[in-house]
């Protein structure tokens, strides 16, 4: 039979239902244990990969689609001609209407004009056709030159003609009358369409470049609408980090995060706007200190106690008295057991960069963020495993240690300075850490680095794709 | 039984309020019984497969939560008070003191109760174990456990006696 007492019956009463509000941590960290209002992002360690791979691919793309060519156009080459001279010497006059190509050029002019007694001015104009995507306004390069030899090449950003003059000086005495004999090309090269032979002095040459240009053809002195460029880096650092799964909390409290180092590369396109994107792959290892004590109860000892106990029931005098022999186990620590481990997780990340760069002069500037899907490679060292018997130490490698693809996220500031023509030496301090707001399934650390990268980015222009 | 994260979720936000009443009365402090809790619920969620649903599911909850705050208390090195405590008399508290305590009141004279007397008297009073129960669960044996619990009864009168003096003298001064 149960024996009854008052004040069980009060505590009873008082504290069996009792409610209290656990703190939200606890909620939080069960949450993050137990991975839930992850259904959103579940199973993004096996769709990110594939989005990487996807952007990577789709910025490949970009990269190669910058050489894309056009098919060559059709410059005609002047039929041979002799040029009428219009004007007196040492007057205006113009030359080259029997220039007037086929296809693609309108009609080609070459102005000499003479200013008094001054060295005749001899200006190169030419009035390109309608564009091929309906641009009709003229283009009109004009150059002024001088009495000494002068070569130019006329362009513009969309510009399909490019009209080379290869002038030489004329004497201020020259020849009202220019004889212009214009050749067939046969060889490969700049083609030769017109030649302004003055009577006496060297001769006049203009020449149409009937090279196929490609769209996106510039000259060297235009900058390009973006480049590519490839860097490879190294960054070091401290780091944090708290363990997920269901032992994390033993293993958050034995571990202590010290350093953490990564090597790798990047590649991708920059924009002139300062914009680009950027993908590669990184060798990544973080350090930490694992230290634990296990305190192994090895001894038991039996105690007898002995004592009178005095009950009452009820209100009355009566009063029951026992005599209660205890026979006690009572338990000795054993020896504490000490683990101490230098433990190294490491893992090869891909990132996926944006950013944007301004410069001043050498100085560059600017700010990068983006995301890294991590792959474990390897961990080395010990780590704990929570069962009936309590907290036992197991390798990092052990076998029920689930290690899975992480998911960080990255932001950071660029600082750099240009070297060379197309090398830059960046200094970019950088955080990095987990973007997951519900921490995986996976039994791994999510680690938080604050670290310093020192890159070195080559630029690369995109060269000018020319066919014949 | 497939890992439902709804389903936990909902368990957490049903039996948390009371569960961690339970913690709170086997742990030496709060943060112990936060990390009871937590254990516990994780627990619950491991064994929620084998639940028979024969009995109530609180019940059920319940008696995991004891274990695991039982087994947290053994892994720190928990040990049964041996000393102490014989020579009082076991008399009946005054009704007077009894009803004015109220359920903060009986959680902090039952926290000031040393670890082994707390559990035992958990474990019977409260909780309703007998004394068997309570041998096999904590390795003792049955007199141990009832001896423990007379020990906590006493201790539990000392101190219900010692409150009921504060507040007369109190009230004495006050007239």
């Amino acid at each position: 039979m149960r024996e009854r007492h008052e004040l069980d019956e009060l505590f009873r009463r008082g504290l069996h239902d009792a409610e209290a509000e656990p703190p939200a941590r606890v909620r939080a960290a069960l949450a993050d244990t137990r991975g839930w209002q992850a259904s959103a992002l579940w199973g993004w360690t096996w769709w990110m990969p594939l989005l990487l791979v996807g952007l990577s691919g789709a910025g490949l793309l970009v990269v190669l689609g910058g050489t894309r060519t056009t098919a060559p156009m059709n410059v005609a080459i002047a039929t041979p001609a002799t040029a009428t001279v219009l004007g007196e010497s040492p007057g205006s006059f113009v030359v080259g209407d029997g220039m007037t190509p086929g296809d693609g050029v309108e009609r080609a002019a070459l102005h000499t004009t003479a200013r008094g007694d001054a060295a005749p001015i001899l200006v190169a104009t030419a009035t390109e056709a309608p564009m091929p995507h309906g641009r009709t306004d003229e283009q009109e390069a004009v150059t002024p030159i001088g009495p000494w030899a002068a070569a130019t090449t006329h362009t513009s950003e969309q510009r399909d003609v490019a009209t080379s003059s290869a002038l030489s000086p004329v004497p201020p005495t020259a020849q009202a009358y220019l004889d212009i004999s214009l050749e067939d090309q046969t060889e490969p090269g700049p083609t030769l369409v017109g030649r302004l032979n003055p009577l006496a002095g060297p001769s006049i040459a203009v020449v149409l470049n009937p090279i196929p240009l490609t769209a996106s053809w510039r000259a060297d002195y235009v900058p390009s609408k973006r480049h590519a460029w490839l860097s490879v880096h190294g960054a070091a650092g401290t780091l944090k980090g708290r363990w997920s799964g269901p032992d994390a909390l033993e293993r958050t409290r034995a571990e202590r995060w010290t350093t953490g180092w990564q090597v790798g590369l990047l590649g991708g396109v920059e924009w002139r706007s300062g914009f680009g994107v950027g993908v590669g792959v990184s060798w990544a290892q973080a350090h930490s200190l694992f230290n634990h004590t296990d305190h192994n109860p090895s001894t038991t000892q039996l105690t007898i106690d002995t004592n009178w106990i005095q009950t009452t029931y009820g209100t009355g005098p009566q009063q029951i008295s026992t005599w209660v022999v205890d026979s006690l186990w009572s338990v000795t620590p054993g020896p504490e057991q000490r683990y101490r481990s230098h433990n190294r997780y490491t893992s090869l990340w891909i990132p996926l960069q944006l950013h944007w760069m301004g410069g001043l002069r050498r100085l560059r500037y600017g700010v990068l963020a983006g995301g890294a899907v991590g792959f474990p490679l390897g961990r080395t060292g010990h780590t704990l495993v929570t069962g009936d018997e309590g907290a036992r130490v197991v390798r990092l490698d052990d076998r029920r240690m689930d290690a899975r693809p992480v998911l960080n996220g990255f932001a950071g500031l660029m600082i750099g300075h240009q070297l060379g023509g197309s090398t830059l030496l960046m200094l970019e301090p950088l955080w990095q850490g987990g973007i997951d707001p519900n921490t995986p399934l996976a039994e791994g650390p999510a680690l938080r680095h604050l670290m310093v990268r020192l890159r070195l980015v080559h630029e690369i222009p995109f060269t000018h794709a020319r066919t014949r | 039984m497939r890992r439902d994260r709804r389903c936990e979720e909902e368990l957490y936000t049903r039996y948390a309020r009371r569960m961690y009443a339970v913690c709170l009365r086997y742990a030496r402090h709060s943060m112990e019984a936060e990390d009871m809790l937590q254990e516990g619920f994780i627990r619950v969620y491991e064994k929620l497969a084998d639940f028979r649903q024969e009995g109530a599911l609180e019940g059920w909850v319940r008696r995991i939560m004891v274990h695991t705050a039982i087994n947290h208390l053994r892994r720190k090195s928990f040990q049964l008070e041996r000393f102490g405590m014989e020579k009082l008399p076991d008399r009946p508290v005054a009704a007077t003191a009894m009803s004015e305590l109220g359920e903060k009141e009986l959680m902090t004279l039952l926290a000031t109760l040393p670890d082994g007397y707390r559990v035992v008297f958990n474990l019977f009073a409260i909780e309703g174990y007998d004394h068997g129960e309570i041998a096999a669960l904590l390795g003792c044996g049955e007199s141990t456990s009832r001896s423990q619990l007379a020990k906590a009864r006493r201790c539990l009168q000392q101190l219900i006696e010692r409150n009921e003096t504060r507040v007369h003298e109190g009230a004495t001064r006050v007239g």
